[in-house]
């Protein structure tokens, strides 16, 4: 079985005048099909499952942002936006289906426009975390950081599939809540000016 | 030649280049920054600075950027290790920035230029990154200097291993097998009821329209409504239902139950719902959750419905939102009425069939999903030692699952006549890497005889023979289609 890949040049967004503004600046990638990786299907998600807990209405937010962004044709109703996030092969449901580059890049603008408006948040918890580390206090001394964890910890165990080894893997809560920590620094990441171009070019790290 | 000098100021660092404008070099550009002279770092809280000419921006940027991008993928590449500024995360979180003196094989290291270290948080490294990204979108600061961002190469990934215990790690070990499965996963999940579902009376419906109105304590009664047989208008009436129910479920919240809500739901010929029982013990809670007493029809009088035929579906929910109407077939009927309730009589019919429905279906088939992902950790360890091979059990078990699923779609697809045999047809069928059939042989006694009523022969579409492995396809007289890959011994005997 083949498994070449190649990099395309970027296309010029002028050139598909159909591309939502959003997802512009975001090349393609010439895997040998119109796939993303399995690790961004599985870091989509649970960068996704970081700002649900982040954020309580993060599940109506997703769905929202992705009308504001007119990412209506690719992510069209919550069913659909299950299965695109049902790719992550970590889930207790996962989909034996490809995630398209489009759809990834509609998550990844989503990610990174909500991760904007979290910027605060999301600042503020991993100053906590590292001053906690610093003078060797539980991050449960926190009342907004323990809170995170806990619903990101209780997020993932709803969803992930326990029988799969690499989430068995988080069985101990102290691994659990180093995901939950470093995915909340890659959202800080999503934050910036090029956070889209960032985080989406980091889904093909080690592919090309 | 004008003086500039810009700043990129965020909360925990702040960037300042100065530099000159060369207009009469850069006409285009008049009143750019294209000559940079001095650029300085600082940080909040920090009392030293980093700071050097173009060498150390020419350093800097590139490294900080490759950094950051290591940091949301947990891939290490080698070249971050190389060149003027280095960055390497320390034990206690913190980012180690250093950069080796710019001149360190030059005469004017009077100037303490000596090599500079510091170490930062997660928070002040990401505003370094900013104040630079911000920096290179600024159009009149040295605007040949612009973001370039590329993943990581197979190649600067020296151990397939990542940073730390990234979730990743054992995903990475195997991105040959990853791709390999990329290219699986396009293959649709098969449906394992089909349309054709024979003469049996189907359960009938009375006309109290009350809610969850139970399609089997109607089938005793005497004025059983006549039922919808036809395959195409079963198929035209399902994909209403399915319509239907998506639309309106959309309208509610996430599912909090966690397995598979399943119901009986009997329809009238344009798709109104006019009964529904839940056929596990779930269903009977998760009702409220479910558009289906929504979406209840009452009939108007008793008689409007009880003439009316009806069809009847298997709809299952997923707490995952995935939603599926599938005809209900007579077995799976037969056999919950029996059984009453106690359990999902149809789901032990399914695991016969190999490629069963991949909502309830971890435990039955090949499914190409865990597969993967147990394969792939068995890479990983083999990964670390360099040998890139694949493991070819695991790569052949991937490979049948998403043959079995497009052998059985392309064969579903096709098969549309009624059976006339009694016995089920049985046959060995050869398909080669792209799904084509090669070659197949009838294995049951009856099979031959029968092999017009079966796609088979259409589907032959190739004589490449290579690679090609073979698959058991039992055609069942009541309709229903099985596609297992072909087990040599047991299988042969029968």
């Amino acid at each position: 079985m083949s498994a070449s890949v190649s990099v395309t040049p970027p296309t010029p967004s002028s050139s598909s005048p159909s591309l939502p503004v959003a997802l512009e600046g975001l090349q393609d990638f010439g895997l040998n099909q119109d796939a993303c990786p399995r690790r961004a299907k599985q870091q989509l998600d649970l960068i996704l499952l970081a700002i649900e807990a982040l954020d309580l209405g993060g599940s109506e937010a997703i769905l929202i942002v992705a009308d504001e962004l007119g990412l209506q044709d690719i992510i069209k109703n919550r069913v659909n936006l299950w299965q695109i996030r049902s790719t992550n092969p970590l889930r207790r449901f996962s989909k034996r289906r490809p995630l398209k580059q489009s759809e990834a890049k509609a998550l990844v603008a989503i990610i990174c426009y909500i991760a904007r408006r979290l910027t605060v948040v999301v600042r503020q918890l991993l100053l906590v975390e590292q001053q906690l580390k610093e003078k060797g206090q539980p991050l449960d001394q926190n009342f907004r950081l323990a809170d995170y964890l806990l619903r990101f910890r209780s997020h993932f165990r709803q969803r992930m599939n326990p029988r799969r080894a690499s989430v068995m893997e988080y069985g101990e809560e102290d691994k659990l809540n180093a995901l939950a920590l470093e995915l909340l620094e890659q959202l800080l990441f999503c934050t910036g000016t090029a956070g889209a171009q960032r985080l989406w070019v980091s889904l093909f790290d080690g592919e090309v | 030649m004008q003086q500039l000098q810009k700043t990129y100021s965020l909360p925990n660092c702040t960037l300042v280049l100065d530099g000159m404008s060369d207009p009469a070099a850069n006409p285009n550009t008049p009143g750019a920054m294209t000559i940079l002279t001095n650029a300085v770092c600082r940080f909040l809280g920090h009392e030293q600075t980093l700071s050097g000419g173009s060498d150390f921006l020419n350093g800097l940027v590139p490294a900080v950027s490759r950094y950051a991008q290591e940091q949301l993928s947990g891939l290490k590449s080698n070249q971050t290790q190389r060149g003027l500024v280095t960055l390497k995360r320390t034990e206690t979180g913190r980012h180690h920035l250093s950069i080796a003196s710019e001149s360190d094989n030059g005469a004017e290291n009077a100037g303490g230029n000596e090599s500079q270290a510091i170490e930062l948080t997660t928070v002040q490294l990401f505003d370094l990154v900013e104040a630079i990204d911000q920096f290179l979108a600024d159009r009149s600061t040295l605007p040949s200097k612009q973001l370039e961002l590329q993943p990581i190469s197979k190649r600067d990934v020296p151990s397939q291993k990542p940073l730390g215990q990234k979730v990743a790690t054992p995903a990475l070990g195997a991105i040959g097998l990853a791709v390999a499965a990329a290219a699986l996963f396009a293959v649709e999940v098969p449906e394992i009821r089909r349309p054709l579902d024979d003469g049996t009376p189907i359960a009938t419906e009375t006309a109290d329209g009350v809610e969850s109105v139970d399609p089997d304590t109607i089938t005793d009664l005497e004025f059983a409504a006549p039922a919808i047989t036809d395959a195409a208008e079963l198929e035209s009436i399902r994909e209403t239902v399915f319509a239907n129910i998506d639309t309106a479920w959309n309208e509610y919240g996430y599912p909090s139950f966690t397995e598979d809500a399943v119901y009986r739901v009997s329809t009238s010929a344009d798709g109104e719902i006019v009964g529904y029982r839940g056929v596990d013990e779930l269903a009977q809670t998760a009702t409220d959750e479910l558009p289906l007493a929504k979406l209840l029809y009452t009939p108007p009088t008793d008689t409007a419905v009880s003439d009316e035929p009806l069809a009847q579906f298997r709809v299952t929910f997923t707490p995952e939102g995935q939603l599926s109407v599938d005809p209900w077939s007579d077995d799976s009927g037969a056999t919950a009425t029996e059984t009453e309730e106690s359990s999902d009589a149809e789901t032990s019919a399914d695991t016969e069939a190999s490629a069963s429905d991949s909502d309830e279906g971890e435990a039955d088939t090949p499914e190409a999903d865990s597969s993967e992902a147990e394969s792939s950790e068995a890479e990983s360890s083999e990964a670390d030692e360099g040998s890139g091979a694949l493991d070819q059990a695991s790569l052949d078990e991937l490979t049948a699952g998403a043959l079995t699923a497009d052998l059985y779609n392309r064969l579903d697809q096709k098969w549309t006549q009624n059976p006339t045999f009694d016995e089920d047809l049985e046959f060995r069928v050869k398909v080669n890497i792209d799904s084509d059939v090669v070659s197949y042989e009838p294995i049951s006694s009856n099979a031959k005889e029968f092999e017009d009523e079966v796609p088979l022969s259409e589907l032959k579409q190739s004589d490449d023979g290579s690679d090609a492995s073979d698959f058991k396809v039992v055609f069942k007289s009541n309709g229903i289609l099985e596609v297992s890959p072909w087990e040599g011994d047991n299988k042969a005997s029968e």
